[in-house]
């Protein structure tokens, strides 16, 4: 091997190994982050109600937030779509922290839902570890790791592309593996090389702020506020009848199509000066830019709308589109839950390749036992936190006060105790987990259905992914999974 | 659903057929040596219909989302073309 593929083997096998245990959790993640709001409607315990007609639930959220809040300065108000079927409104003086409720589609009473992160926990983790901006970083620089990786592995595999229907289970277990990795890379490569370059794209910001310093002063909220317009005006302290939000509604179709209308913002309800802006859907095109129009609250006349964007912005924000894949409905993602799934798949396999060979050449010293016990985590280890966290989700009693961090408590307590496992136990500790992964799945999902997950489609089919992904698991893990250096 | 269904089973017979074009997997499949000119008609073929694959795609969603939904498919198909060959003695 020449000096040059010396150095890109090095590089894609130790890069790709030490970001492996922030990759792999932030793929399985990833993949799971997709069905956000269906994971937040299973871990809320909540049971669908009938579709309902956008003018409707618009009727039904203003006379809840009427008799809740009318003395709130803004009002929002999220309309039922194909995935969300209920009505979720909001409250309060901050946009970024307000009071929510859901409301049930039949009648606009407020439904008990578990209070839980729900499904965002998967994408908060996803972005940042649940730590902020130096989460961003570590994420960050790991994704511009898997770029070098992907394309490294590319060049020192590069005989794959001769044949790359080449798989031969029976051989060797080193061949076998070696083949599903090439395999699962060049399936997957196209979502890879997009969904990692998309992420650092998102991430970009975080570590290039130059370009946010010179010109913005530091200030993030300066670069949004130049491309979104905001049309705001004081209030004017003169209690006013505001027109009814559903023809406000009518207006906003007719700019945006019949059922175009995702959320409602009402700012100063009740005020003379009040003011009621519509937002699009985003989930029928790439670019995740929500178009806007805003009414005056009371006589109904067009106070402002933006439904052109800066072409820059809109690049960036088609960047975001496709990472966070909200348009194409469930073909697409599945599509991406997949190819994630792929992804981790191959660099699960490309970590067995490296740690057999580091084996095979210096047996099991402390760094290996380390090195094992460390990709154990990230690997069988993440997906017993995820499976406890879905447990602990439905086992801690819906009334307890802070149970929201005790949900996340389990899973960084789980997954902490997966790597001490697997450093005592070596490499045994891969099986256990992954049966106690598949064996927890499968409980939870039968667990939902008993606590009347039956009744719900979504519920159902999360159940029956859960069911599935169990028995997944625990086959694969029986029949694959082991570092023997024997072939 | 119908117009999904349709690039997915286009792009799965596209890619098998590429697969077959190749000499190891032609004998693979039909269990003879392969003449060299009914290869390059596999493979051609095997192009044409993925990028026909592509089609419905287009038509169903956009021309943007509908080449993501293509290149996803196109994956699911290379997975079950490998996994299929994988399965049938050489």
């Amino acid at each position: 091997m020449s000096a040059l593929g010396k150095a890109l083997l090095g590089l894609h096998a130790w890069g790709g190994l030490l970001f492996s245990w922030v990759l792999i959790p932030v793929f399985i993640t990833g993949s799971l982050a997709v069905f956000e709001p269906e994971m937040t409607h299973w871990m809320q315990t909540q049971t669908a109600g009938p579709q309902v007609s956008p003018a409707k639930a618009v009727a039904l959220a203003e006379e809840r937030l009427r008799t809740l809040a009318s003395d709130a300065p803004i009002w929002r108000i999220r309309l039922p779509n194909d995935r969300e079927t209920q009505i979720e409104i909001g409250w309060g003086s901050n946009p970024r922290r307000m009071e929510t409720e859901t409301l049930e589609t039949r009648s606009g009473s407020p439904v008990p839902v578990r209070e839980t992160t729900g499904g965002h926990f998967f994408t908060h983790f996803h972005a940042d570890l649940l730590l902020g901006a130096p989460g961003r970083w570590i994420v960050g620089a790991a994704g511009i790791v898997m770029l070098a990786a992907l394309i490294s592995g590319l060049l020192i595999h590069h005989r794959v592309l001769i044949d790359f229907f080449t798989l031969r289970p029976r051989a060797s277990r080193r061949r076998a593996w070696l083949d599903l990795h090439n395999l699962s890379g060049i399936a997957a490569l196209p979502f890879l090389l997009m969904i990692t370059y998309t992420g650092c794209v998102i991430l970009a910001e975080t570590f290039m702020p130059a370009a946010t310093q010179v010109l913005y002063e530091g200030n993030h909220r300066a670069i949004r506020a130049e491309v979104v317009k905001t049309f705001e005006r004081k209030r004017s302290d003169q209690p006013t009848e505001n027109l009814p939000l559903s023809e406000h509604l009518a207006a906003a179709e007719t700019f945006f199509g019949a059922g175009g209308v995702s959320s409602l913002v009402i700012r100063n309800p009740g005020d003379r000066a009040g003011l009621v802006q519509a937002y699009r859907r985003v989930d029928d095109r790439l670019s995740a830019v929500a178009e806007h129009v805003s009414f005056d609250a009371v006589t109904g006349a067009l106070f402002g709308r933006q439904q052109d964007w800066n072409p820059m912005a809109f690049a960036y924000r088609t960047q975001v589109g496709l990472h966070v894949a909200h348009f194409g409905g469930p073909a697409i993602r599945w599509l991406y839950f997949f190819s994630g799934l792929l992804g981790a798949l191959m660099m699960t396999l490309g970590t067995l390749l490296l740690l057999r060979k580091r084996r095979q050449k210096s047996g099991l010293d402390l760094p290996q036992r380390a090195l094992e016990a460390l990709s154990c985590a990230s690997i069988s280890g993440i997906l017993l936190a995820c499976a406890a966290l879905l447990a602990s989700n439905h086992l801690i009693p819906a009334e307890l006060a802070g149970r929201v961090t005790h949900e996340t408590r389990v899973f960084f307590f789980v997954w902490g105790a997966c790597a001490l496992h697997a450093l005592w136990r070596g490499e045994r500790a891969w099986h256990t987990q992954c049966t106690l992964a598949a064996l927890l799945c499968g409980l939870v999902g039968f667990g939902d259905l008993w606590l009347g997950g039956i009744d719900d489609a979504t519920r159902r089919l999360t159940d029956l992914c859960l069911f599935i992904s169990g028995l997944l698991l625990f086959v694969s893990s029986r029949r694959y999974f082991s570092l023997e250096t024997q072939p | 659903m119908i117009p999904f269904l349709l690039t997915l089973f286009t792009s799965f017979i596209g890619m098998a057929s590429l697969a077959i074009g190749m000499d190891r997997h032609y004998r693979q499949f039909w269990g003879a040596p392969a003449p060299a000119m009914r290869l390059k008609h596999y493979r051609l073929r095997g192009w044409v219909l993925m990028a026909a694959a592509y089609l419905p795609c287009a038509l169903e969603w956009n021309a943007a989302i509908g080449l993501i939904v293509w290149i996803g498919v196109l994956t699911l198909a290379l997975m079950a073309v490998a996994w299929m060959l994988a399965s049938t003695r050489p």
